[in-house]
């Protein structure tokens, strides 16, 4: 006879966290499991501000996190890692291990991993965007900690950029790295992050260039159209192959697919849009009864970005902004 | 042309950032399991690198093996019908080194030039001759050395497709089995310039002449490292690690200097289809594209590479641009030839320089080799053969 009045929710991420938020409002009590030693996430750690309303990150997510820490119904676990789990969907046995090496088994009805991303590494991109090579060569997470710190320069003389550009779906939409998927937020991000630049330096000149830009939601009008009419942001449709350095710029080398034309284009700085992928603490975490559940989930919506990767075949992808449920009856799905 | 006083950055990077190698990440799957899995199952025999051998790193951090001896040379149509100094050179190294290797008189071309043009032959053709020449290693006791970066390239894409594809293995068996040989996959495929990585240092200990004021341009071939990338050698003191260390980390351990240029990644010009159907095409690109940049930015005694399409087009389009009245004439050749000359071998007897189109001789004096005396010696060797005095050049007339 299992918990069912008990929710384990593995990763407290905004996912994570938002899913221990509404079991605690339905009454149930959660278990939100976190193997770092904060909550947040990527987005509350590594984020100046959020899309669309630019909204400072501890503005649009302290309350959150604060509401997790003071809610009496979330059981929260930081530096703990699922080591094993058995049991079947109404009665799961999930023993978990803190840091230093204790280890408890805690009996819950149904699980939800919500174990989040974390940005494509571009050193292993199949495009010579040079990050390892050239300091001015940047991701959104760094442009994201220059924000933080409210200035933004080239990392190489501390000077502020004349010429910014960023390259989307770096990481994202590319059968060549095994990344098919589009990671959905980087376009937005992009637009975000131009329109924080030309407040900051109103006479840099910012370019954008995409294979198409994929703006979800509201966002087309919320940054997308702001960001080109009121801060004269330029889209460029292209595909950026390699970025080089001449003399103290950047040459990035690609093709206008407008245009229909090779284009080489100096700048000052250059910064990689970097989708999503699974995170590392997906790995970490042992969660194997679920796995043929989680696959015949995904099974049963094809198409639809429901991602998971666990320890063992078959390999699925991660959750993003969504977590996948495991539920007594079996009614398994998204969030 | 003017010398151009311009600053070598050289190949350590300019960023504290860090690539984390993590073989886990690597997009081209580590074949290997797989292939001695093929090996147990009775689908092939997997030939072993033979010990000893060097491991060398690669892109996301596996350990790939490197045989240092008992190598078999699969040579490159266009390296020995354009520049038979470069298989001479490696030839004359492994003897330098002592290492025991076989020259074999029956080796198939590869067929890959045809195939990237577009031009000809099918997977199962390609693969039967990719495996024509596997057994044909084999039957020898020596292991696959392969000289040409599109053979190298082209064999890591068939051994991927007959990994995955059991009835194209099925297909190419019974076109080997109708030849009368053994079924046989290496256990890697190796580029010859990735031997010369593996012995940089006993070749380093061996170098006649100090190099440092020689600076080179290395040419990356693009199928050797952009075809499973995975698989060639990267080093993290060389550019990051986000650049191949094949040749480049030759030839700064046998202490010249490489610049970098900023059309590194671009091709040489070749292009296979253009070669063949829009040379004019190859000239222009290798001339304007890649030597006369090099020059203006780098302005190297020499352009290295390391596969046989990129020595014959940036050398042999130089004349094209030349006659235009373009910044071009530099030497190119490949590392091996440029290992060898600074080992002491002769201009002409080995490294056969006189195929080449650009003139050399510059570069060689700035080495410290006594270029006029070697030219002298070579005359000589061709008068005696006119006369009969003398065969052919032998070995014993180069070690």
């Amino acid at each position: 006879m299992g918990n069912t009045e008990t929710v384990l929710i593995v990763g407290a991420g905004p996912g994570g966290m938002e899913a221990a938020r509404a079991v605690a409002d339905l009454g149930k009590r959660a278990i939100l499991v976190e193997a770092k030693g904060e909550i947040g996430g990527t987005p509350y750690s590594s984020y100046a501000t959020l899309t669309p309303d630019l909204q400072e990150t501890e503005e649009a997510m302290g309350h959150i996190v604060r509401g997790i820490h003071q809610n009496p119904a979330i059981d929260l676990r930081l530096n703990t890692r699922v080591v094993k789990s058995e049991g079947e969907v109404g009665a799961f046995h999930v023993t978990l291990e803190s840091e230093d090496s204790t280890q408890t088994v805690v009996e819950v009805g149904s699980i939800i991993v919500a174990t989040g991303f974390q940005h494509f590494d571009p050193g292993r991109e199949t495009q010579m965007y040079g990050y390892y090579e050239y300091d001015d060569v940047i991701t959104l997470v760094d442009a994201e900690r220059m924000f933080k710190s409210g200035a933004i320069v080239r990392p190489s003389n501390g000077e502020a950029p004349e010429r910014v550009a960023f390259i989307q779906c770096v990481g994202s939409r590319d059968r060549q790295i095994g990344n098919q998927y589009c990671s959905k937020v980087c376009c937005g991000i992009a637009s975000k992050q131009s329109i924080e630049i030309k407040r900051m330096l109103p006479n840099a000149k910012v370019f954008i260039f995409y294979i198409d830009m994929r703006m979800y939601g509201f966002w087309e009008d919320q940054i997308y159209w702001k960001a080109q009419e009121e801060y004269k942001v330029n889209y460029v449709r292209g595909i950026v192959t390699e970025v080089i350095r001449k003399g103290d710029k950047l040459l990035i080398k690609g093709e206008d697919t407008t245009m229909g034309r090779p284009m080489e284009v100096l700048m000052d700085m250059v910064i990689l849009s970097v989708g999503m992928e699974p995170s590392k603490g997906v790995d970490s975490h042992v969660i194997e009864p679920l796995e043929a559940l989680l696959f015949s989930c995904c099974r049963a919506a094809p198409g639809r970005q429901i991602f998971f990767r666990g320890i063992r075949p078959p390999r699925l992808s991660f959750a993003r902004r969504c977590a996948v449920v495991v539920s007594k009856d079996g009614d398994h799905g998204r969030r | 042309m003017e010398p151009l006083n311009l600053p070598i950055t050289g190949t350590k990077v300019e960023t504290s950032k860090v690539f984390e190698r993590d073989p886990e990440t690597v997009r081209d799957e580590d074949l290997r399991e797989a292939i001695w899995e093929l090996g147990r199952e009775g689908e092939w025999i997997v030939q072993p690198v033979p010990e000893p051998y060097y491991l060398a790193p690669t892109k996301f951090g596996r350990m790939k093996k490197i045989p240092l001896e008992h190598t078999w040379h699969h040579k490159s149509c266009g390296q020995c019908g354009h520049i038979p100094g470069y298989s001479t050179s490696i030839f004359w190294l492994n003897r330098i080194l002592g290492y025991d290797y076989f020259d074999p008189r029956d080796q198939t071309s590869c067929t890959a030039w045809n195939y990237y043009a577009s031009a000809t032959s099918n997977q199962a053709a390609q693969a039967a001759v990719a495996m024509r020449n596997f057994s044909a290693a084999y039957e020898t006791g020596y292991y696959p050395l392969i000289h040409c970066g599109t053979s190298f390239g082209h064999y890591k894409e068939v051994r991927h497709e007959l990994v995955h594809d059991a009835k194209l293995r099925r297909q190419v068996r019974a076109i080997i089995e109708k030849l009368g040989r053994p079924f046989v996959m290496p256990e890697e495929i190796v580029h010859y310039s990735e031997w010369m990585y593996a012995v940089r240092d006993e070749l380093a200990a061996r170098v006649q002449y100090d190099l440092s004021p020689i600076t080179a341009t290395v040419h990356p071939a693009c199928h050797y490292y952009k075809l499973q990338s995975g698989d060639a050698i990267y080093d993290p003191e060389i550019y990051g690690g986000q650049r191949t260390a094949a040749v480049t980390g030759v030839v700064q351990t046998l202490g010249a200097q490489v610049a970098d240029y900023s059309t590194w990644y671009d091709c040489c010009g070749f292009g296979f289809r253009h070669i063949l159907v829009q040379r004019d095409f190859t000239r222009s690109f290798a001339t304007l594209r890649k030597i006369e940049v090099m020059k203006q930015e780098a302005n190297p005694d020499v352009v290295l590479t390391h596969d046989t399409g990129c020595v014959t087009s940036l050398d042999k389009s130089q004349f094209a641009a030349k006659a235009h009245d373009r910044q071009v004439g530099v030497p190119v050749m490949s590392e091996s030839q440029f290992a060898a000359l600074a080992l002491g071998a002769h201009p002409f007897r080995v490294c056969q320089l006189h195929w080449h189109s650009v003139d050399y001789r510059p570069l060689l004096r700035k080495m410290g080799i006594d270029v006029d005396r070697a030219w002298a010696e070579f005359e000589d060797d061709v008068s005696k053969i006119k006369t009969g005095e003398l065969d052919y050049v032998t070995w014993e007339h180069v070690l």
